[in-house]
């Protein structure tokens, strides 16, 4: 029985080391956040097959690495991911389980897409420590609630699929710019809605909103947890709504999968209104893809400061 | 053989040393003039330093060593990749050397340490084939490869202390791995090893080997289901089932052993560390080439986080090394086993386990444990309760864990 066993598992690992390892004809696409899926499907078109590891309802500091997920990753041309340290808990685990050495770092299937990013915030300047909580040591991660960070990822797709695949190059560059085209006039548009918000300063739950205050010229007073993955101390809220109340705050911002007990609490201690902002394509049920992500934003926020 | 002693004095100063070796803010001038000195650390290793602090009360002997406080264990890891077809990993491990207990039940010994891991993976093999070189956890069941600041509760289970030992499993050899066509995620593993853990004969030359064969079911994207199947195959330890009969015969013949485990993990998506179950068990079977002999260890778990920071563990289990009648009507004392250490197997005769624990965790870098376990022991009349107060803190960077 037991060489029975044995024999039946070494033909199957047998078979399976021969087996072809299935040619797909279009470029197999993995990125690690719904936001990055949706520019390379767009990017990539009928080029490409994308799938994404972090389901949009998932905070993508946590997700957990369901070996599943190794399975696309076994298979892909080209893995494009956030970087910044953004998917360090999850995606080095994924990357060993998926012995795919095409997509391993320096390899012109691995993208961090950080590479398309001119402007990255708050690089820190001084020296690091986990005193701060869960920090970012290359700067903030969340780029892609800046739409005009998802174009120039687009770009960089584009560029690193014609790189891929060169005789479907001039159409990933074709669709890159017909996606400016698209959402350009869209950022204007965006930006005009936001600038009755530029007179009101916002409190945000976790420090993930920076890119987008940045982007619309949105003061942020300050977070809840402003140690990251640190549960905030009763001081330093208690400061925080002291600060909110002095300047007037209306609004507390969170992502879906913020701790919302704590946040609305805090909220209706500086008697502001509590925001559920998608952060990402997916995390609620309306932000069905990136532009949609931005008008949901956009309507929200526009909803808690009074008609002109 | 990998194994070094330290004393309290020593262990401070290679604490001092790594820390220079890891401290940024000297790299900056040196990487300036790396090329006239030849001294850089742009390409060091990751290293990082897990230790766990242990305060523990018992009401008998068998555990008498460690009642009190003490540094349950501290490992060094270093992890990076070497060139373009290896990465490499080594964890360093220091532990309590207990090599005298002296009459008020006292252990004095300083610190022993131990290379624990030593491998290199291969990260450049074609058709997703995985090969493991140098000395690892061998991948037998779920408990038996985690490093200790990785357990669900304080000590391993008795079943897995019993028959493959606390954390004797690591041997060195190589490990070939492949991803299987099914439909779920299948992954079998096979290797060879030089067989120098506790269970296999010191002075036998025979290789030791085995596979495991785990699967990963997807029940929705927040839910997991775990079957693996292990089987291990090595010279039997002289002394590994306590028996004259065994003692007398073992050299002659091989040990196997299979396990089996289930292990069901829900995580919930509807926040960040939000609520989590894990319920997990394993049965070990090991079966001497001769005698008729037939122990049994199994145990099972639940581990819920209820709130951002904690979590709520139950357990139990057992192992029964099926003693023939007449070992069974000597009481044995497994205090009196030299084997009572750190790193051997646990000398209890039928012994059953249940444990419940609450763990906080302000950060993914610490945890606070409070754990509270019953052993009795069916054969010998030998009955105790363990309370633990455990400290957790990890420092630098440390590599994410498997799911």
């Amino acid at each position: 029985m037991r060489k029975l066993l044995l024999e039946i598992a070494l033909a199957t690992a047998l078979l399976a080391g021969i087996a072809p390892a299935g040619a797909a004809d279009r470029l197999q696409v993995v990125c690690t956040l719904t936001d990055l899926g949706w520019i390379a499907e767009q990017v990539g078109g009928e080029d490409v097959e994308v799938n994404v590891l972090c389901p949009g309802e998932y905070d993508p500091h946590f997700l957990p690495a369901r070996p599943s997920l190794a399975r696309a990753l076994a298979r892909a041309d080209l893995l494009c991911y956030n970087g910044l340290e953004l998917e360090v808990g999850w995606l080095p685990v994924l990357l060993d389980k998926a012995r795919n050495p095409s997509v391993r770092p320096g390899r012109p299937g691995h993208l961090d897409c950080t590479e398309a990013i001119a402007g990255i915030l708050e690089v820190p300047d001084q020296p690091l420590s986990r005193a701060q909580g869960d920090v970012h040591p290359h700067g903030n991660p969340h780029y892609l609630l800046d739409p005009r960070n998802g174009l120039a990822v687009a770009r960089l797709m584009a560029a690193r699929m014609g790189a891929l695949l060169p005789e479907a190059a001039g159409r990933f560059a074709g669709r890159a710019e017909a996606l400016a085209a698209e959402l350009v006039p869209r950022i204007d548009a965006w930006q005009e809605v936001a600038a009755p918000l530029r007179r009101h300063p916002l409190v945000h739950h976790t420090k993930q909103w920076e890119y987008l205050a940045d982007w619309l010229g949105l003061e942020l007073l300050g977070a809840v947890e402003h140690r990251p993955g640190i549960s905030p101390s009763p001081r330093h809220v208690d400061d925080l709504i002291d600060r909110a109340r002095r300047a007037g705050v209306r609004t507390l911002i969170a992502a879906p999968w913020n701790h919302l007990d704590v946040a609305r609490r805090a909220a209706e201690r500086m008697h502001a209104e509590l925001v559920i902002l998608p952060a990402a394509v997916g995390s609620i049920p309306e932000a069905t893809d990136y532009p949609a992500m931005f008008d949901v934003i956009l309507a929200r926020l526009r909803a808690t400061v009074p008609q002109e | 053989m990998y194994r070094f002693s330290l004393g309290a004095a020593r262990l401070a100063a290679l604490f001092c040393v790594l820390a220079g070796v890891a401290l940024p803010s000297l790299a900056t001038a040196e990487y300036l003039g790396a090329t006239a000195t030849g001294v850089s650390r742009e390409f060091n290793p990751a290293i990082s330093v897990n230790a766990l602090l242990l305060g523990r009360v018992a009401d008998y002997v068998v555990d008498r060593a460690y009642n009190g406080v003490d540094l349950q264990e501290a490992e060094i890891q270093l992890t990076s990749i070497v060139d373009p077809y290896w990465k490499a990993n080594l964890v360093l491990a220091i532990h309590p050397g207990h090599e005298h207990i002296d009459d008020d039940g006292h252990g004095h010994g300083g610190y022993t340490g131990d290379v624990e891991v030593a491998y290199v993976d291969g990260i450049n093999l074609p058709r997703g084939l995985a090969l493991r070189l140098g000395k690892d956890y061998l991948p037998f069941g779920k408990h038996a490869p985690l490093h200790t600041h990785q357990f669900p509760f304080v000590d391993a289970p008795a079943a897995v202390r019993t028959f493959l030992g606390d954390h004797t499993l690591a041997e060195v050899g190589a490990r070939l791995g492949h991803s299987l066509p099914m439909p779920w995620y299948s992954d079998l593993d096979v290797y060879g090893v030089d067989g120098k853990s506790a269970i296999f004969a010191a002075d036998s030359r025979n290789l030791a080997y085995g596979a495991r064969w785990t699967n990963v079911f997807d029940l929705s994207a927040e839910a997991t289901l775990e079957i693996g199947g292990s089987w291990l195959r090595g010279p039997l330890a002289a002394d590994y089932l306590l028996t004259e009969e065994y003692a007398a015969e073992a050299l002659a013949g091989d040990l196997d052993i299979w396990g089996a485990d289930l292990t069901f993990k829900w995580i919930s998506a509807s926040r960040s560390r939000g609520p989590a179950l894990t319920v997990a068990g394993e049965v070990i079977l090991p079966r001497p080439e001769q005698g008729a002999q037939k122990p049994l260890g199994w145990y099972a778990y639940a581990q819920y986080r209820f709130a951002r920071n904690w979590w709520f563990g139950l357990g139990a289990g057992a192992a029964d090394r099926d003693l023939p009648a007449h070992d069974r009507e000597q009481e044995h004392d497994p205090t009196e086993d030299e084997h009572h250490d750190h790193s051997a197997l646990w000398r209890w005769n039928n012994v059953r386990e249940y444990k419940a624990n609450f763990t906080w965790t302000p950060s993914e870098f610490s945890a606070v444990r409070f754990e509270a376990a019953r052993y009795d022991d069916q054969v010998g009349g030998l009955d105790e309760w363990l309370l633990s107060l455990q400290l957790n803190f990890t420092i630098g960077s440390h590599p994410a864990h498997l799911y």
